[in-house]
């Protein structure tokens, strides 16, 4: 009798340790969902098969950009690509070079405002292909 | 319908039985358990506060950050002196009755006799036909060695009825001109008219079991025993509606099955049961029981029964004490007054013969807490080392507030009391108490400072829900992995700790409670008297909504905050991550469950089919 009342008067708190234990397994898997989605618009090209050249790339990624920190980040991954290639398929270099400059600030302000991983990571990618980009000797 | 229900104990809960609480018995195996997770918990408790402070404050909002990781800090070290006091439940244990006084007592007192136990029934404006009950039922007191019993009636309000139900009991009645002092006075007034060796005090409510001497005589074995503490146990806690019941109203035969089907998987499941949290298991069965150790359980009032040489020799001690001390304050006036420097002894031995008339001497310390108060005093005796003990067993029944006004009085003046010692008397810097008695007053006295980060801890949520300012620097992965481990350790300690309790119930009302215990330390800090200011349409009411106003306003505070946090949430606006919005969720529902508690009180009356048969059935009581 002593066991089956001392259940009785647990249930709430047997209630609430289950609520704890559910909510942090809710976070801990969207953060893991958090970091794949990271990984996945950083690994995945979302027009893969769409054109092999870095400079359709580009131009398609500009064409759907809404304004959206996955857009922005997408951009400043394709202008990486573009920075990192040796040839530079854009008749105007120094314009890639002027517009990666141009989307690295429009990052950095971004990611003043909140603190995204996934802004901080293609920010940090862009501003290192700026940094290689420097070093070349120019042609 | 109480004899159906006996027989179906399975879904039967005590409060429909009428009957106390199983005492509780850990074993060794339980004991260690609680131990080791409650020590878990605190080493985790103090890496996540150490956490907080080093490394997750918001720079950008300090001014929220702060606050709030000092009210955890706070609750973090109540938390502490909590495990401190539930650490173990060993304690005394009750010797053989004492035959003869001298059982009782370390060496010659005079000729040896029988023990002679007066009954205290202190009562000012209670039903003389509810006292009544009290004293037949402590005439029936029983102890196997002979003893005299005398039974007194202490009547503050000096009325001819209640003085008619003495005489026709048979027992003394004793009454004075005031009322100076209240139930301190008024105890103290009695002593003064009667001799008996041990005193039992009873409320007017008070029905004493004819066990309640045999249960605790034992322990005046001792003769340093300088009383017995035993649990107040309220008989008359309404039950709540069984949810197949209150389902049937509604839905009819298929609620009604709905309900039994609930009942029959989680057990008895009652709607609106022990409103006012009134049932003191958790107090005496596992927080007084267990200062046993510390010789540190306080003196309750009721359902105690005293050694009066232990009264009436602290009395005398701090009487002198501060005669004592008041004569050397006039002397450092006196020759301030008059530039001598040695005072003559004549001059002085007529100044202390001045105070000594002034001092009032009271056995029973006239505070509005005078339990509490004289137990610290008796515990501070270094030189008698008096004891007390609580005694688990249940051997006497009372009766329980049945409204929220009378609740909130009540627990108004204990939080007064107990703040004004703290502010005045501060036990903590008391000389004579050891380590281990001022940790567990400590924890008392703690505990009602506690609505100052509680009040923090309700703002909090509101706060960031409406403003997206987060008072740590993220609410991500880390927060919980630093938070989770503590908080889950912490309850399965309190889980395996105090088994057998209901241990929501008692966090939701020391949550709720706030406004009361705010209201009593803002008296005290202003020095007034710790008095429950009542107006004739709160008692007219009924219902005492004006008593949780302010538990009202957080929760439409909670409730708009949410709103305004999953809307700001589901826009994408920024500072509203998923992580910090389910914290945040989480945090208010649990708040508002916490305040609920409190408001429903207010709304609350009595189930006529399940409630008032409880609550009413001392009135068909006979002899």
């Amino acid at each position: 009798m002593k066991r089956r009342s001392g259940l009785q008067a647990a249930r709430e708190q047997i209630v609430w340790i289950a609520a704890l234990i559910g909510s942090t397994a809710i976070v801990v898997q969207l953060e893991r969902l958090d970091l794949q989605q990271v990984g996945t618009a950083l690994t995945e090209n979302p027009f893969i098969g769409s054109g092999p050249e870095v400079l359709t790339l580009l131009d398609q990624v500009r064409g759907t950009d809404d304004g959206s920190d996955l857009a922005l980040a997408q951009r400043a991954t394709a202008l990486t690509m573009g920075l990192m290639l040796d040839a530079r398929p854009d008749a105007r270099p120094d314009a890639l070079r002027a517009e990666a400059a141009r989307t690295l600030l429009l990052l950095e302000t971004r990611i003043a405002e909140r603190d995204d991983l996934l802004l901080r990571s293609a920010a940090a990618l862009l501003a290192a292909a700026l940094t290689v980009g420097d070093d070349r000797p120019s042609p | 319908m109480q004899a159906e229900r006996a027989t179906n104990w399975t879904r039967v809960t005590r409060f429909e039985r009428q009957e106390p609480w199983d005492i509780d018995a850990p074993g060794p195996v339980r004991m260690a358990l609680w131990q080791a997770l409650a020590t878990s918990s605190l080493v985790f408790g103090a890496w996540y506060i150490w956490w907080r402070w080093t490394a997750s404050l918001n720079p950008d909002a300090l001014w929220f950050s702060v606050p709030l990781v000092v009210a955890e800090t706070m609750a973090f070290l109540g938390l502490v002196l909590f495990t401190v006091n539930l650490w173990t439940p060993r304690g005394p244990k009750p010797g053989i009755l004492p035959v003869t006084l001298a059982d009782t007592v370390d060496g010659s007192h005079g000729p040896d006799r029988p023990i002679i136990v007066d009954v205290f029934f202190a009562t000012y404006n209670e039903d003389p036909e509810l006292v009544r009950k009290g004293l037949i039922a402590a005439k029936a007191l029983a102890y196997p060695h002979r003893i005299t019993v005398k039974i007194h009636v202490l009547d503050d309000g000096r009325r001819p009825a209640m003085e008619a139900v003495a005489r026709a009991e048979g027992v003394n009645y004793i009454t004075r001109a005031d009322n100076v002092g209240y139930k301190a006075g008024n105890l103290r007034n009695a002593m003064e008219q009667t001799v008996g060796d041990f005193i039992v005090i009873c409320d007017a409510d008070t029905i004493v079991f004819p066990d309640f001497l045999t249960e605790t005589m034992g322990y005046f074995r001792d003769p340093r025993m300088a009383w017995v503490q035993t649990p107040q146990w309220f008989w008359d806690i309404p039950p709540g509606t069984p949810i197949w019941a209150a389902w049937r109203r509604r839905f009819g035969r298929v609620g009604a099955g709905l309900g039994h089907g609930l009942e029959w998987l989680f057990g008895p499941i009652r709607i609106g049961a022990d409103p006012f949290a009134n049932d003191p298991q958790m107090f005496y069965d596992f927080i007084q029981r267990r200062r046993n150790w510390a010789n540190a359980s306080f003196c309750c009032g009721a359902a105690s029964i005293h050694r009066r040489e232990a009264i009436m020799e602290t009395a005398v001690r701090i009487w002198a004490e501060r005669v004592a001390r008041d004569t050397l304050a006039d002397d450092s006036a006196a020759a301030r007054l008059t530039g001598e420097l040695v005072i003559f002894d004549a001059v002085r031995d007529s100044a202390r013969m001045n105070r000594a008339r002034e001092i009032d001497f009271t056995p029973f310390k006239l505070h509005v807490s005078e339990d509490i108060y004289t137990s610290i005093q008796m515990h501070s005796d270094r030189e008698r080392r008096w004891r007390s003990v609580m005694h688990p067993k249940i051997v006497s029944r009372m009766m329980s507030p049945s409204d929220l006004l009378s609740w909130t009085i009540q627990r108004y003046k204990y939080a007064g009391g107990t703040l004004d010692i703290l502010h005045n008397d501060n036990p903590l810097f008391r000389r004579g108490l050891s380590l281990p008695q001022k940790l567990m007053y400590a924890a008392t006295f703690y505990s009602y400072l506690s609505p100052l980060w509680n009040v923090m801890f309700l703002i909090a949520p509101i706060i960031f829900l409406t403003t997206g300012i987060a008072p740590v620097a993220t609410f991500s992965l880390e927060f919980f992995l630093h938070l989770i481990p503590f908080l889950l350790l912490n309850e399965m300690a309190q889980l395996a700790g105090l088994w057998g309790t209901s241990v929501m119930s008692g966090r939701r009302w020391y949550m709720a409670m706030f406004p009361v215990t705010l209201g009593a330390l803002w008296a005290v800090l202003r020095g007034h008297r710790i008095a429950f200011r009542v107006t004739p349409k709160d008692r007219a009411a009924g219902r005492f909504l004006r008593l949780v106003r302010w538990q009202l306003v957080f929760c439409i505070a909670i409730l708009a905050s949410l709103a305004v946090g999953w809307i700001r949430f589901a826009q994408g606006e920024p500072g509203y991550s998923l992580g910090a919005i389910i914290t945040n969720t989480l945090w208010s529902a649990n708040n508002l469950m916490s305040l609920w508690v409190i408001i429903r009180a207010a709304t609350w009356t009595p189930d006529p089919e399940f409630d008032l048969p409880v609550m009413e059935g001392y009135r068909d009581e006979t002899a």
